[in-house]
């Protein structure tokens, strides 16, 4: 039988235990912000148990884990994978997994369950690796009050650690950061620009920032080439018959969209290859279809994107953004084909984007998997190389091991 | 029109069985149609006037028509999608009280347009609608026959 955390309503012993494991744990670090928190648990989680500190991680998200003595655990909801309640979930967790150090991931979903779970794990480290557009609706319209969410209920907070490789991000938080007075230590990583366009860059920088302020060995040369070995692994677009893909549609924001967007552009296609746009939009995420709105604009006046198909909920406005290049797409698997013909008959580039999670998406990505496995011998390659791999993990060890190393937290 | 205003202890009673209906239903089913106050309300208002039952349906038709035309046109969401319900419902239920030259309590000009809001949440997401549309009929009508019998009693 394989081991699973069952999320029930906790018990008396239940409460007792966890009170007993938060009290007995040295640290509880909360992996906030939008994009990219489940890897960098799993990473955290990873370098600290290489460094023999006893560690729980918990990625939370649609296939929540608990991640424990070298072991992953799924974390069993039930039925209905959705109906669950955080405290639950969280209370549980931290009662049948006693550790020193917890890393715990605290969905950016709305201000009030951010701040539940901060009031769950009292966090003493916060690390914010991003903040983009997304969860609009829970969390705020404007950049200023989506970085403001992060801001809030900071009590017992004794060190922030935020990495946005955007430099205006970046001066936002520090200007909120003063005008909100908070009082706990704030350290802001300085990104070097010539890697911000290395899509979830900023891992590496607060891994090292992190293992540096716990007193502990700092990332080794073989770490830095493993991680950021398997990170440009993720960026390679997939090769199917006469045709290449990629799924974007995890990313969930435009930002971080438009940057895999342009790396994979910029390092894993030939110029002349055509790019197709497939979107999947939700009727429940409207405020994502309303952040997607410039992103759509821009691809609009891409020359290299030839076509961008849209389906789901509420396309108006975003085929109106699009003009000519856009086309609706009915959820008939029969249209999908023909969509995937196009790209094939042109030797083009498909990438998907926006909702991941839609069933949509889940029926084309199970197609282009099963076309990725039925061509093998024919498949068309990337131009992402083994060379150009090793030439931007060079870059990112070359960058990581010549900076200053940062202090140990007090 | 005191009525409306002056609260009687069968109609406390209906309202803390209403809250108590939704969070269990809520706990179990996580099911959320018409919100938390609007059903033990309607049911309150309902037995007062029938009527009151037929504005609301009306209203809350219109302002859901609404709303799915503003976000269909501007993807409009969250509170102000909520503001824009209330106010169409507000609207609504005005004109139709004003042509039915009927009195009412002031909190039913909102009621249609936070049962809308929640409606369209409802169909967004994954929840199953008709599921959440029977589980709120079934609350409504057990409301509607507690308040009854216990008016009976009361009065």
């Amino acid at each position: 039988m394989i081991e699973s955390l069952r999320v029930r309503s906790p018990s008396r012993r239940d409460f007792e235990r966890y009170i007993r494991n938060l009290q007995r744990s040295k640290h509880r670090i909360l992996v906030e912000g939008m994009r990219g928190k489940s890897s960098l648990v799993e990473i955290l989680t990873w370098l600290l148990e290489r460094r023999g500190a006893a560690v729980a991680g918990k990625i939370t998200g649609l296939t929540p884990e608990v991640i424990y003595r070298g072991r992953k655990i799924p974390i069993d909801r039930g039925e209905d994978e959705k109906k669950f309640f955080l405290d639950h979930e969280n209370v549980l967790f931290m009662a049948n997994y006693p550790a020193d150090i917890y890393v715990v991931e605290n969905q950016a979903i709305k201000r009030a369950t951010m701040r539940l779970v901060r009031r769950i794990y009292r966090p003493d480290i916060i690390v914010i690796p991003n903040v983009r557009y997304e969860h609009m609706e829970g969390l705020g319209d404007t950049p200023e009050q989506l970085t403001e969410a992060f801001l809030l209920g900071l009590d017992g907070v004794d060190l922030i650690i935020f990495s946005d490789p955007n430099p205006v991000n970046r001066k936002l938080f520090e200007e909120l950061i003063e005008r909100r007075r908070v009082e706990s230590d704030v350290h802001i990583i300085n990104v070097p620009e010539e890697l911000s366009w290395i899509p979830a860059i900023e891992r590496f920088f607060i891994s090292r920032e992190l293992l540096g302020r716990l007193g502990m060995e700092p990332l080794t040369e073989k770490e830095v080439e493993d991680l950021a070995g398997s990170l440009l692994i993720d960026l390679i677009p997939h090769s199917a018959r006469d045709f290449l893909w990629y799924d974007a549609s995890k990313a969930n924001d435009p930002e971080s969209t438009q940057l895999i967007l342009n790396f994979i552009l910029k390092n894993g296609l030939n110029e002349d290859r055509p790019v197709y746009v497939l979107a999947c939009l939700r009727g429940d995420r409207i405020d994502r279809s309303r952040a997607f709105l410039d992103m759509f604009g821009r691809l609009r006046y891409d020359p290299r994107v030839e076509r961008v198909w849209v389906t789901g909920k509420y396309l108006r406005p975003v085929l109106n953004t699009l003009g000519m290049k856009g086309s609706k797409l009915s959820h008939d698997f029969g249209e999908v084909i023909e969509v995937i013909e196009r790209v094939r008959r042109d030797g083009g580039f498909l990438f998907l984007m926006v909702n991941g999670v839609c069933d949509f998406m889940d029926g084309i990505r199970r197609f282009l998997e099963a076309e990725e496995a039925e061509s093998l011998r024919r498949r068309e390659e990337s131009i992402l190389s083994h060379r150009r791999i090793r030439l931007i993990k060079e870059m990112i060890t070359l960058s990581l091991m010549s900076t200053t190393r940062p202090r140990i937290l007090a | 029109m005191t009525e409306y205003i002056v609260s009687s202890p069968y109609k406390v009673f209906l309202l803390l069985t209403g809250f108590a209906i939704g969070y269990l239903f809520y706990s179990k089913f996580m099911y959320r149609v018409g919100g938390v106050i609007v059903t033990p309300l309607l049911a309150i208002y309902t037995l007062s006037n029938p009527i009151f039952l037929l504005l609301f349906l009306v209203a809350t038709s219109i302002s859901y028509a609404t709303i799915e035309a503003v976000v269909n046109f501007r993807l409009v969401y969250g509170r102000r999608l909520f503001y824009v319900s209330c106010f169409t419902s507000g609207v609504v239920t005005f004109i139709l009280i004003y042509l039915m030259n009927v009195r009412h309590p002031l909190m039913l000009t909102i009621l249609p347009g936070i049962f809308a809001y929640n409606l369209f949440s409802d169909v967004n997401s994954v929840s199953n609608v008709r599921k959440s549309l029977f589980l709120w009929s079934l609350e409504f009508s057990f409301l509607l026959i507690i308040g009854y019998v216990m008016g009976l009693m009361w009065r």
